[in-house]
C-alpha cells in the first residue's frame, strides 16, 4: 500500500464516524481524480454512510428516567459473593495500605503454618514418646501356638463334659 | 478530567442529580446500541435500564481509569450479549417475566408520552426494515463494531477497548460489516432514491 492509498484509506475510515472536513474532501478529491478507477466504490461508501446517517434512532420512552430513578431507589444494594470477595469490598483505598495489608496477611498466613508445623511436630513426639514405653513382643518361638491358645480363649460356651469329667 | 467521570465522582458520593444526568445524556445511545442489537424496542429500554442500575450500583467501586463513554458502553455490551445468548438458551421467555419475579413491590406508573411516525408519513418504511433486517445478518461482533461507529463520543481506541479488540481488529470488522451492508443494499445503494425524499428515514 503507497502513501496514497494509506492516505485514502484514513479518509475512509474518518468517513464512516463524521462528515469529511474540507482538507481530508479536497484531498480526497485529488485521489479521485488520480484513481479513477475507485469512483465508484467511495460512492457506494459514502452513500452508505449518508443511509446510515438518515436512519433514525428507536424513540426512547419519555418516562425512561423517571422509572429508572425509581427502579433505582427501590433496588436492593447489590451484594453479591463476587462483591464480597472484590478487593476494592475489604482493601484501603491507598496503595501503602493495600500493600501494607497484603504483607499483613501473608505474615499471618506463615505463622499460622508455622504454629501448625510446631503443633504437629509435638504431637508426633508425644505418641512416639508412648510407643517406647511399651515392652518388646516375646521371641517368635513363643508364638507358635498363638492361633490355638487364641481360639481356645475365644470358646463363647463352657464344655460341660469336660468340666464334668475333671470333677 | 472527562466531565463524565467528574458526574460518576458525584453519583459515588450519592448524588442523585448527577445520576440523572448521565441517565439522560446516554439514555439514547444505549437504548440505540441495545434496539440495534436485538430489535426489540421494549427489550432495549429494559436492558438499558439494567446498564443504568449497574452503573449506579458499581458506583461506590467506580475509579477514574478510562473515559466514562468506555465504561459505559463495555457494561452496555456485556448485558447485550449475554441477553443474546439467554435468548439462544430461552427463546420463547422475554426479559421483562424474568425480571418481575424479583420484583416485590408494583412500580409507580409514569406516562409514556413517547412519539412514533404515523405510517402513512413513512415513505421509505420498507427502506429503513431493510438495513435493520441487513445489519440482523451480521455477526454480533461486526453488527456491534458498526453500531457502536456511529457513536460520536466513542474514538476507534474507545470502541475497540469496548469490543475487547486491537483497533486494526475492530477496523477490519467494520470494513467487512459495511461491505456485506454495502452487499446487500447495492440497489438502494445505487439508484440514490431515497436521497430525495427528505432528511430522515422513519420507521
Amino acid at each position: 500500500m503507497d502513501m496514497q492509498d494509506e492516505h485514502y484509506q484514513k479518509i475512509k475510515e474518518a468517513g464512516w464516524r463524521r462528515t469529511l472536513s474540507g482538507d481530508e474532501e479536497a484531498a480526497l478529491q485529488k485521489f479521485l481524480v488520480a484513481h479513477p478507477e475507485t469512483r465508484d466504490a467511495w460512492g457506494e461508501e459514502a452513500a452508505l454512510t449518508r443511509l446510515l446517517e438518515r436512519w433514525p434512532a428507536p424513540p426512547v420512552s419519555s418516562n425512561f428516567t423517571a422509572r429508572l430513578l425509581q427502579a433505582v431507589q427501590s433496588a436492593p444494594a447489590r451484594s453479591t459473593w463476587r462483591d464480597w470477595f472484590a478487593p476494592a469490598q475489604w482493601l484501603p483505598e491507598s496503595l501503602a495500605g493495600r500493600v501494607a495489608m497484603c504483607s499483613m496477611m501473608v505474615c499471618l498466613g506463615l505463622f499460622s503454618f508455622r504454629e501448625y508445623q510446631v503443633v504437629h511436630r509435638e504431637r508426633m513426639a508425644r505418641e512416639l514418646a508412648s510407643v517406647s514405653h511399651v515392652a518388646a513382643l516375646p521371641p517368635i518361638d513363643w508364638l507358635k501356638n498363638f492361633d490355638t491358645i487364641n481360639g481356645i480363649s475365644q470358646a463363647k460356651v463352657a464344655d460341660d463334659d469336660l468340666l464334668a469329667a475333671l470333677e | 478530567m472527562d466531565p463524565d467521570a467528574a458526574l460518576m465522582l458525584r453519583v459515588k458520593r450519592g448524588d442523585m442529580k448527577a445520576f440523572e444526568e448521565l441517565a439522560e445524556k446516554y439514555k439514547q445511545p444505549i437504548v440505540n446500541m441495545m434496539y440495534r442489537m436485538l430489535r426489540d424496542l421494549d427489550e432495549a429500554e429494559d436492558l438499558a435500564q439494567n446498564v443504568f442500575i449497574r452503573v449506579y450500583q458499581s458506583a461506590g467501586r467506580y475509579e477514574v481509569s478510562a473515559k466514562f463513554s468506555t465504561w459505559i458502553f463495555t457494561i452496555a455490551r456485556r448485558l447485550c450479549l449475554n441477553e443474546i445468548r439467554r435468548r439462544g438458551r430461552h427463546p420463547a421467555e422475554s426479559l421483562e417475566s424474568s425480571q418481575s419475579e424479583h420484583d416485590e413491590q408494583a412500580p409507580r406508573q409514569f406516562e409514556d408520552v413517547k412519539t412514533f411516525s404515523p405510517p402513512e408519513a413513512c415513505l421509505q418504511g420498507e427502506l429503513a426494515q431493510k438495513i435493520e433486517e441487513a445489519l440482523a445478518q451480521l455477526p454480533e461482533k461486526q453488527r456491534l463494531a458498526i453500531v457502536l461507529c456511529r457513536q460520536e463520543e466513542l474514538s476507534y481506541e474507545e470502541i475497540a477497548r469496548v469490543l475487547g479488540c486491537s483497533v486494526p481488529a475492530t477496523k477490519s470488522l467494520i470494513h467487512r460489516g459495511r461491505e456485506t451492508l454495502k452487499e446487500k443494499l447495492k440497489p438502494y445503494l445505487q439508484s440514490g432514491a431515497w436521497e430525495a425524499d427528505g432528511p430522515k428515514l422513519c420507521r
